[in-house]
């Protein structure tokens, strides 16, 4: 299928003020403020078809909202060209509004004072949606985003889950090719997370809307992107599906073993003993693809098992075993526990 | 032009929210006006007329001008377009599928439309009950006079954005405003008619768009000048509005090259 986005050796510099400190220094910086350059996005390259999902992934500050931005055509690369539907965003601003959707889940595009249906109405007009098509639209996105009950209510009054599922339907109501998702989920409990990725799953399936989407919670991902992008101080990491991601980062299926009695020295062929005590015993798993079968079977041990547990490595592991190979210890990629070593 | 009109009418109903502040602000623009009316009659102590001009026509001059006709708002957008810039929120702005000024446009209009309606009206109606209220010189006059007022807006509006959106350029868009607050105060014939002004000074004023905002259109409600001239001056005002729309026009399209959006 042909690229409906594409991203060639793409780069946006930002000149950030530096302050001084003291008056003097204040003074100097009027007069002549001092810029360093932030290389937000540097040469980043690729190309999404449509109806893909696709995760855009990485820690803070890593360029994500930057390059949605340029995705979006509110801001212009320094370097290289971004394509959205064959136009540049940027240069055809206004086109390429009409065919996308956009949710900047910190930022919100809803009429604060007035009740959803307003935005809804305003949206209706100022992406010349035709009557037919915006009641069916905004019949069958009320219902499955279950936004009936609150519809007529100003939006300052509704809770953030409200407010994001309310955001997310308005940016489908036109139909677009395209939505963009900076962040859907931040600050969502369990329940509203899951409705969101149901729904957006279900879009991209059912609609065929091709979904690119920012997030800190790997469970998006998993749950909505089969491929995903990741990136790291403004560079292209990887790009691929989760399982090549597991395997290219190296990090390692674990296995936990529960005996029935002391199992003495245990010994499995392929396997690092990675930790346990008493009558449990955990394995870091070669990627040789094994099955627990063939891997019960290699066990060797003194005692039987009573249970058995294979982990799939999360991504939040394989992104910290690959910021441990690098040698620098990140924030923390979300809030979840640290998986103990 | 349905986009245009539900974002008028959008920012219109957003302002009937906010509903707490309007009583305030009527009250405010009571004592203001009240100020100015006494300052003109400390200025005119008992005398009938000064150049020409009644002390009945300065308070409607002072009431008018002082409301409908202020250029006040100006310095609200230049503030409204600054906060944008600066906190990002033009973001939202820039995803909608409608060009940036006449979103602006549009939602600025929205909300004078409402200024008028629920304070400049009352407090016309106030203050005329109390010190009496001149009507127009003649029926023409009048009609003529609507048409100044939309040209006034527009200008306000204009201009504000045109100094607006050089917050895109210089980051801090307080200094732009104080400037033009002064400026438009000033030559909008606001503060004080322009037929008091000094000779030279007259002339400028008279001759720059600004004088479109509070003192030509006063002039035709006063009858100050005949029907031939006031049609005339309406056009002028009208080239004038082309020439500033062209003007953000393209400040715009070279901002748009600017345009930093910020946080997210
Ligand atoms: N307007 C700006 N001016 C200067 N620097 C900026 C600007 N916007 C972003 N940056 C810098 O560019 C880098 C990337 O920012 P960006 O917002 O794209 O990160 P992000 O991946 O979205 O991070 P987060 O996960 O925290 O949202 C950061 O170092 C940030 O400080
Ligand atoms: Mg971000």
């Amino acid at each position: 299928m042909a690229a409906i986005i594409s991203a060639e050796g793409v780069g946006k510099v930002f000149q950030q003020r530096v302050s001084q400190p003291g008056i003097l220094g204040a003074i100097r910086s009027f007069v002549a403020p001092v810029t360093r350059p932030v290389h937000a996005v540097a040469d980043i390259t690729f190309s999404i078809a449509a109806g893909e999902a696709v995760g855009y992934l990485g820690p803070n500050g890593a360029g994500k909202s930057t390059m949605i931005k340029m995705l979006t055509g509110i801001l212009t690369p320094s370097v290289g060209e971004v394509t959205v539907l064959g136009r540049k965003p940027q240069q055809e601003r206004v086109a390429n509004a009409r065919d996308i959707g956009v949710v900047f889940g910190q930022r919100t595009q809803l009429w604060w004072d007035l009740p959803l249906s307003d935005s809804f109405e305003l949206h209706r007009r100022l992406y010349r949606v035709p009557d037919a098509l915006f009641s069916k639209n905004r019949a069958a996105l009320s219902d499955m985003m279950e936004l009936t009950s609150f519809i007529e209510r100003p939006v300052r009054h509704l809770s953030l889950g409200q407010r994001m599922r309310a955001e997310i339907a308005m940016a489908l109501m036109h139909d677009p090719k395209i939505l963009f998702l900076d962040e859907p989920t931040i600050g969502l409990d369990v329940v509203a997370k899951d409705v969101v990725r149901k729904f957006l799953s279900r879009i991209n399936r059912e609609r065929g809307t091709t979904i690119i989407l920012t997030t800190h919670d790997l469970q998006d991902i998993e749950e909505i992107c089969p491929r995903l992008i990741m990136v790291d101080e403004g560079r292209l990491l990887f790009d691929g599906t989760l399982p090549a991601l597991r395997k290219s980062f190296g990090a390692r299926r674990r296995l936990t073993l529960e005996f029935s009695g002391d199992p003495g020295e245990v010994r499995l062929v392929g396997a690092r003993p990675s930790g346990g005590e008493g009558l449990l015993r955990e394995f870091l798993l070669e990627d040789d693809g094994r099955s627990l079968v063939q891997l019960l079977a290699a066990l060797e041990a003194s005692s039987d098992v009573r249970d058995v547990r294979l982990h799939e490595p999360s991504i939040e592991e394989v992104i910290r075993t690959h910021y441990q190979s690098k040698g620098s210890a990140p924030a923390p990629v979300t809030g979840r526990p640290a998986v103990p070593a | 032009m349905s986009a245009f009109l539900a974002l008028v009418s959008a920012s219109f109903r957003r302002e009937a929210h906010h509903r707490s502040q309007m009583m305030m602000r009527i009250v405010g623009t009571l004592i203001e006006i009240l100020a100015r009316i006494s300052i003109w009659h400390a200025v005119y102590a008992g005398r009938g007329a000064v150049d020409g001009i009644s002390i009945g026509q300065m308070i409607v001059y002072a009431l008018i001008g002082g409301t409908l006709l202020s250029s006040w708002d100006a310095t609200m957008i230049v503030r409204d377009i600054g906060t944008t810039i600066r906190t990002g929120a033009i973001g939202s702005s820039l995803l909608r599928p409608a060009s940036y000024p006449m979103m602006l446009m549009a939602e600025q209009l929205g909300t004078r439309l409402f200024d008028w309606l629920f304070i400049s009206v009352p407090v016309i109606v106030i203050m005329g009950l109390i010190y009496g209220l001149q009507p127009p010189a003649s029926l023409p006059h009048c009609l003529l006079f609507i048409g100044y007022l939309a040209v006034s807006v527009v200008i306000v509006m204009l201009t504000a954005m045109l100094v607006g959106l050089f917050s895109f350029w210089v980051f801090d868009a307080h200094s732009l405003e104080w400037f033009m607050r002064g400026l438009l105060a000033v030559l909008s014939g606001g503060l004080v008619p322009i037929w008091f002004f000094p000779g030279g000074l007259a002339e400028v004023a008279r001759a720059l768009p600004f004088s479109w905002i509070t003192y030509h259109p006063m002039a035709v409600y006063l009858g100050q000048h005949d029907l031939f001239w006031s049609v005339q001056h309406l056009l002028i005002g009208l080239g004038w509005v082309a020439a500033l729309a062209l003007a953000v026009v393209v400040v715009w399209s070279r901002a748009c090259r600017q345009v930093v959006v910020q946080g997210g």
